[in-house]
């Protein structure tokens, strides 16, 4: 009986406020993010920055018709970003290479805001986390972009010769 | 665009174009409404997984199984500069889920330095089953995506040990 009462206090009774303390917060953030993020959409806020960002995705190879799947997919979350891209490749918006590039950012850098507010909440530096996120995202793209279009010219070259 | 509709199909096209229009302009209070159903949904579904994960890390903690497991992988998670229990949230995180990740690190007392390097290597590589099936529905092969985003959680959580001295 003792050794239940010990238990009682020293695991249920601080595990329990710890949990709800953590459940509220996580509850709080979520709440805040989904409800920008519907007015986001009602104010087509993406819509309008989308046409302020066509200069940072030309620098990564991302055509202008594009840049709405990655944007959706940084600030909302990868399914509905992955659901935009299919969308506009169906409509043939995006060539395979779009698709690719943007695919390449989305699962290094997506739902930017609600995955980093959570650890914000814990005590980690938001600051650092969203600017390094962004960066190395964009390099990646930045060099596989490189490699597609590099191995597209070898192959322009190296037909003349095969025909030789 | 409509009238020329008309001209070859039923008046259907144009009464659509009308309703879209009207579904556009939403109150504030709609808007706000739609919001808190999504965050209730998604609550829902992340408590599920989060109660669960968090009672029976507590319990490994209690049992001071998370200790043993901390200093069996302290040499390789130093490299990071963090302590050895923090591979439990990274493990749990790339299985499970973010949510799953964040339940089992409340547990651990880390610096700033520590969650910040922790955050970005969990951000960047999680709940890999599901998010590579996802993409993997859009034609992207698994392998790019795995080697991607593992890759680079291990070199940025090197890099920003080395890097971040103050």
């Amino acid at each position: 009986m003792e050794k239940i009462v010990q238990f009682f206090h020293e695991f249920i009774v601080p595990t329990v406020i710890s949990l709800g303390e953590m459940l509220l917060k996580i509850m709080i953030i979520i709440t805040i993010v989904m409800v920008a993020i519907e007015i986001l959409k009602a104010l087509k806020i993406l819509e309008w920055l989308n046409k302020r960002l066509y200069f940072f995705t030309r620098f990564l190879g991302i055509s202008p018709q594009a840049s709405f799947p990655l944007l959706i997919g940084i600030v909302i979350g990868i399914t509905y970003g992955a659901g935009a891209i299919l969308l506009s490749y169906k409509n043939k918006e995006m060539s395979k290479k779009d698709v690719i590039l943007v695919s390449i950012f989305l699962c290094l850098c997506h739902a930017i805001f609600e995955d980093t507010l959570l650890f914000t909440a814990l005590g980690a530096n938001g600051l650092i986390i969203v600017p390094i996120k962004l960066l190395v995202a964009s390099l990646a793209t930045f060099l596989a972009n490189y490699f597609i279009q590099k191995r597209r010219l070898l192959e322009e070259i190296s037909i003349p010769e095969v025909i030789i | 665009m409509c009238i020329l509709e008309n001209s070859h199909q039923s008046s259907g096209g144009c009464l659509n174009s009308n309703e879209d229009n009207m579904e556009q302009k939403q109150t504030f209070f709609q808007v706000i409404y739609l919001g808190l159903q999504n965050a209730i949904q998604v609550i829902w579904k992340i408590s599920k997984i989060i109660i669960p994960v968090y009672i029976v890390v507590q319990l490994l903690d209690y049992i001071h199984i998370l200790p043993a497991i901390g200093t069996f992988l302290a040499p390789v998670m130093e490299a990071f500069g963090l302590p050895g229990e923090a591979a439990v949230p990274i493990m749990l995180s790339n299985v499970l889920n973010i949510y799953a990740g964040i339940a089992s690190l409340v547990s651990l007392e880390l610096t700033v330095k520590q969650l910040t390097i922790l955050a970005v290597m969990i951000t960047t590589s999680h709940s890999l089953f599901i998010e590579t099936s996802v993409l993997h529905g859009i034609q992207v092969p698994r392998w790019i995506q795995l080697c991607l985003r593992i890759g680079l959680m291990i070199i940025l959580g090197l890099m920003m040990n080395v890097l971040w001295r103050i």
